[in-house]
């Protein structure tokens, strides 16, 4: 993998991405998404979009509700309307918060969940990541299953992926996320 | 900050998952306020007084908060009424109140506290009395020169656009934690 050239290397030669290194929230987005790209472009991994797919879904159809219901309250007479502006607010607010439940308890720190189709089998792959803002750090753990299954983690700081303008060094993270890949206690 | 920019890294997903935001934006604040007409059964719950008609009680871009439950309308109650075919909802006190026992439903007189006579020279012509379907809520809570927010807003609509639209690219390209 090291000898040849990383199609992400090459992505980011052609549009280089820049932060702004003072927000956090911008730093951690960058990064969630360069690693899905690393893996999803050098490693040939398929993305499985589900959890994005379903919190889509939900937050679509509670803005369906509310903007419906406020419409549908405007165009009618208000005592005559009451009663179904009152369900399409209550179905909003349950869709809404079954949205942000899902974020918190089911989806938690998940960036990437994919498969990488092999001869015979195949692997999953489960990647989280999070950040310290106090240290400024990046933790990330991947876990691949199927017929080699992979663990590993690491936290690093910011400043092993950024310059000073705020550009991020493609080829230490494409680096870094490939040794998250191989199987340290087999060697 | 680069807004072109912002976007060219993004998938088709994270794209509508911006959009989303926006969209819960505006969601969240119809449901807040149609959940608060709902709640206080009044159909626009918060209003600004505009006119000087009630000094002392209220000045000019005091807020107010309405409500209309089931009780009767009384005498020396402050209603906010809308006449039918005019835009404007008046903020004046009730100064006679007649029950009809044919239809259920009341017919009031209404008078600002600072003018000279009573309202029948602002409802429509022949028009005699406020029928109660007319009546948005009665005031039952108000907060002083917060209003004059949006008197600006209204006397400057260019204001209401440009804030409108900064507020909006906002959301369309800033990503939450």
């Amino acid at each position: 993998m090291a000898s040849e050239k990383s199609a992400f290397v090459a992505l980011l030669d052609a549009t280089p991405v820049t932060v702004n290194n003072y927000n956090i929230a911008e730093v951690k987005h960058a990064l969630d998404d360069s690693v899905r790209k690393i893996l999803t472009k050098d490693h040939k991994f398929i993305e499985d979009n589900t959890h994005v797919d379903r919190k889509l879904l939900l937050g679509f159809s509670s803005c369906f509700f509310a903007i419906g219901g406020a419409l549908y309250g405007h165009f009618n007479d208000f005592q005559e309307s009451k009663l179904l502006v009152t369900i399409a607010i209550v179905l909003y607010s349950i869709l809404n918060s079954s949205m942000l439940l899902y974020t918190w308890f089911v989806e938690k720190d998940t960036i990437f969940v994919g498969v990488r189709k092999g001869n015979g089998s195949d692997e999953k792959i489960l990647v989280s990541a999070k950040c310290n803002k106090a240290k400024a750090e990046y933790f990330v753990k991947l876990s691949i299953s199927g017929k080699k299954p992979v663990s590993n983690a690491f936290t690093k700081s910011f400043g092993a992926w950024f310059d000073v303008d705020g550009e991020l060094a493609a080829d230490v993270l494409v680096r870094d996320v490939g040794s998250l890949l191989v199987d340290k206690k087999s060697q | 900050m680069d807004i072109l920019g912002s976007f060219r890294h993004m998938s088709i997903r994270q794209m509508l998952h911006q959009v989303l935001n926006f969209c819960l934006v505006v969601s969240s604040a119809l449901a807040m306020w149609k959940g608060l007409a709902v709640v206080t059964n009044s159909e626009s719950p918060i209003v600004v007084v505009l006119s000087e008609s009630m000094e002392p009680a209220f000045q000019r871009g005091d807020l107010l908060l309405l409500s209309m439950f089931n009780t009767p309308i009384r005498v020396g109650d402050i209603t906010v009424f809308k006449i039918a075919g005019k835009d404007i909802p008046i903020v004046h006190r009730v100064l006679e109140v007649h029950d009809s026992k044919e239809n259920g439903t009341q017919y009031l007189l209404t008078k600002g506290d600072n003018n000279p006579v009573d309202d029948r020279g602002l409802y429509n012509r022949n028009q005699m009395w406020v029928t109660q379907k007319e009546v948005v809520g009665r005031v039952s809570a108000f907060m002083p020169y917060i209003g004059m927010v949006t008197i600006i807003l209204n006397d400057y609509p260019q204001l209401k656009g440009l804030l409108l639209a900064v507020l909006g690219v906002f959301v369309l390209i800033t990503k939450e934690e």
